[in-house]
């Protein structure tokens, strides 16, 4: 599988036509432009695995647009990071052709960060398969505010979609806000979603603690089994090694 | 309560309207003096009356939910006054009461019920409480009366859970608010029988406003029922009630309706309860009828270890829009809260659940559950879920899941397979699909919104 690398500064607009199968491997760092419109376009039969993190200690809030297309019988697997910074993205999604989609979002905030994600995703084609999968940890005095719509139309019958949100609150003046929305028009569907938002359960936290752990080692491995459950799904094992020493320092250090 | 049949002709059936001659459409200053004169209100009331009539002419119709440009405010009648409020059947005017009577409500009232207030147009026609609980304190009166014999508990609580200045249309209610139901309970007091009031909307154009105000004290207890119906004649009627009920600390009180409103109704209703401390409050309702209904019944749990529940189904036919939900906001510690939502859409109706779950930043452990789901009985149906979580403290424990689908062919094949017909077995299946709300429904009430999912379901193919 082609391998696709982007790690420079984005222009502010920019276009990615994947017309073959390949796996993208977009990190995005210091020096971010504040603005950036981003549109990918998965042609018919190609199958794509899409690794995106976006992170930077920077303190300004970047903000994205992305649209993305996919054509008939494609695959686009999406894994998106967006670690450690203030953040407003709108992402709208037109799943045209009978096509696999997965979307998967790790969200982390700290100190007084902010992300703010607004996301569409329209089934417009038959027998289409989309999962959702949000995973986010707001620490301190963060806030994440995740308005996920997915919506299926007249015309996408036999379309199975499954849309999940779940996220932890670890400190007393951090907050969430989930709206994950679900507009349904064929009634040949199979459609559902849930949330959840918790703090470490006290029996978890109890054993662990009876176990010798700290409650910064406890916090510590529920990052770890959160990024382990995304890392067992991408099929690169270089990329694999990539992002676990990516994601590795956001547990390791804190 | 009466059979099926029955039924469709007690919604459909439609008196003469000489009173209307007395009224007039459309809304301004005089006409709110005018109602507030008739019903010999004191100051304060007028005052409020004007003041809500100020805001409800420089609010804007919500900018989201249901297409609402067609709804043309001018053309209501807001006010018409059918009869006098009689304690006895007797005294009612008989076309009035034989329209009751197919509705099954004096027999129900004999039956089953503690007390029952009767609403036609503008005015309450009936009301009356049994004995033994006027004995024990209870009032249950009409709103009318309920401001010219009870006015310091009134004034207490009158638009305080749900001030005029919320939307558009609780401005427009408190301006021409018109009877409703005053029910207090005193400490202690459990009412055993449920109590019920129905509204009734005959005349062409018509508007209904009326204001419902519970206190039930501490450690009380209580089950208050609605239903409401009107005819269709194809021009927009309105229905813009307020319902506020406090429920004191450790008190108990269920709040059930079934609203069948004409599918030429429009249904902006706004209800709310502030509960206080170890106190529960029960929300189960049912929306059949209205062309468009928007309707968020709210729980403000305001005292440690309150907690509320909310059961509700919508059943979105040809025409419909019904935009339902629950919105409940957690504002102290060990509260709780569930919210069970059931959804039906067929021959291209809309359904929408639309909801709030609001844990403030001072309520700790707070565990909240959400819970819709969605049929859609064919193709040209339309079902949207979205729910708001807002979440400002991390003890809280939320969990939301919601399906939408079809019914499954595999349990049609098989109850056909023993021999029931495709309707009954489609019939069978919603049954079941609504039961967890039907069951929290006295008997007869359950069976009457069996019927009335029945009727709505004559001629769904699926």
């Amino acid at each position: 599988m082609k391998e696709i690398i982007i790690t420079q500064r984005p222009e502010k607009n920019k276009t990615l036509i994947l017309d073959q199968d390949c796996l993208v491997f977009e990190h995005l760092q210091a020096n971010l432009p504040d603005k950036i419109n981003t549109e990918i376009i998965v042609k018919d039969n190609v199958k794509v695995d899409y690794i995106f993190i976006l992170e930077s200690s920077e303190d300004k809030i970047l903000s994205e647009n992305r649209n993305l297309k996919l054509g008939l019988n494609s695959r686009l697997h999406n894994y998106y990071f967006y670690l450690d910074q203030s953040v407003h993205i709108s992402l709208n999604t037109h799943i045209d052709g009978q096509a696999d989609f997965q979307h998967q979002v790790l969200i982390l905030t700290q100190k007084k960060q902010t992300v703010y994600l607004q996301e569409n995703h329209h089934f417009l084609y038959p027998k289409s398969f989309g999962k959702f999968q949000l995973w986010a940890i707001a620490k301190e005095r963060s806030k994440i505010h995740v308005n996920a719509n997915v919506n299926i139309k007249k015309t996408a019958k036999n379309t199975e979609v499954a849309h999940h949100q779940q996220a932890w609150l670890l400190n007393k003046e951090a907050k969430i806000e989930l709206i994950p929305a679900l507009s349904v028009e064929p009634n040949e569907v199979k459609a559902s979603h849930s949330a959840k938002v918790s703090n470490l359960a006290c029996e978890q936290l109890f054993y662990l603690q009876s176990r010798g752990l700290d409650k910064e080692n406890i916090k510590n491995l529920l990052y770890q089994s959160i990024f382990q459950l995304i890392l067992n799904q991408l099929p690169s094992e270089v990329q694999r090694e990539n992002l676990a020493n990516i994601l590795n320092k956001y547990y390791v250090n804190k | 309560m009466s059979d099926q049949s029955t039924i469709q002709q007690a919604w459909e059936s439609k008196n003469a309207a000489p009173y209307l001659k007395s009224s007039r459409r459309g809304l301004d200053e005089d006409l709110v003096r005018e109602i507030s004169q008739s019903k010999n209100e004191p100051e304060w009331m007028l005052e409020r009356r004007l003041q809500a009539l100020e805001l409800y002419n420089t609010i804007a119709k919500p900018a989201w939910g249901p297409d609402l440009s067609k709804l043309d405010l001018a053309s209501i009648t807001y006010y018409a006054k059918a009869s006098g409020t009689e304690s006895t059947w007797d005294q009612v005017p008989a076309d009035i009461k034989e329209t009751f009577t197919k509705l099954g409500i004096p027999q129900a009232e004999q039956k089953f019920l503690a007390g029952v207030g009767a609403q036609y147009e503008s005015t309450t026609i009936y009301h009356n409480l049994k004995q033994q609980f006027k004995d024990q304190g209870v009032i249950f009166e009409d709103m009318d009366v309920a401001v010219q014999q009870y006015p310091e508990l009134v004034k207490e609580y009158f638009m305080k859970a749900v001030p005029a200045n919320l939307h558009k249309f609780t401005a427009l209610h408190g301006a021409v608010w018109s009877g409703g139901t005053f029910l207090y309970i005193p400490k202690d007091v459990k009412i055993d029988l449920p109590l019920q009031a129905y509204f009734r909307m005959n005349a062409k154009g018509m508007g209904q406003f009326e204001h419902t105000l519970m206190i039930i004290e501490d450690g009380a207890q209580g089950h208050y029922i609605e239903g409401c119906s009107a005819p269709r004649y194809g021009v927009d009627s309105l229905h813009a009630g307020c319902v506020e009920i406090y429920v004191k600390p450790e008190a108990r009180f269920r709040y059930s309706s079934v609203e069948s409103w004409s599918k030429d109704a429009y249904n902006l209703n706004t209800k709310r309860a502030i509960v206080e401390k170890d106190a529960h409050m029960e929300w189960v309702g049912g929306n059949f009828g209205s062309h468009v209904t928007m309707l968020y019944p709210c729980s403000v749990l305001i005292g440690e270890g309150a907690s509320a529940d909310h059961l509700g189904l919508a059943f979105a036919n040809s025409g419909q829009v019904q935009d339902t939900g629950a919105k409940v906001i957690h504002l102290a510690s060990n509260t709780s809260s569930n919210i069970v939502m059931k959804s039906l859409s067929r021959g291209g109706g809309q359904s929408i659940y639309r909801g709030l779950l609001d844990i403030r930043a001072l309520a700790s452990n707070v565990k909240a559950r959400v819970n819709c789901d969605a049929l859609l009985l064919d193709g040209d149906s339309k079902s949207s879920t979205i729910p708001e979580m807002k979440i400002a403290n991390n003890t809280a424990t939320v969990a939301h899941e919601a399906k939408c689908g079809k019914i499954s062919d595999n349990e049609i094949f098989y109850l056909r397979s023993r021999g029931l017909s495709k309707e009954e077995a489609e019939t069978m299946i919603v049954n079941g699909f609504v039961e967890p709300i039907t069951r929290e429904l006295p008997l007869e009430y359950a069976v009457e919104m069996n019927r009335m999912l029945k009727l709505e379901m004559e001629g769904s193919v699926g």
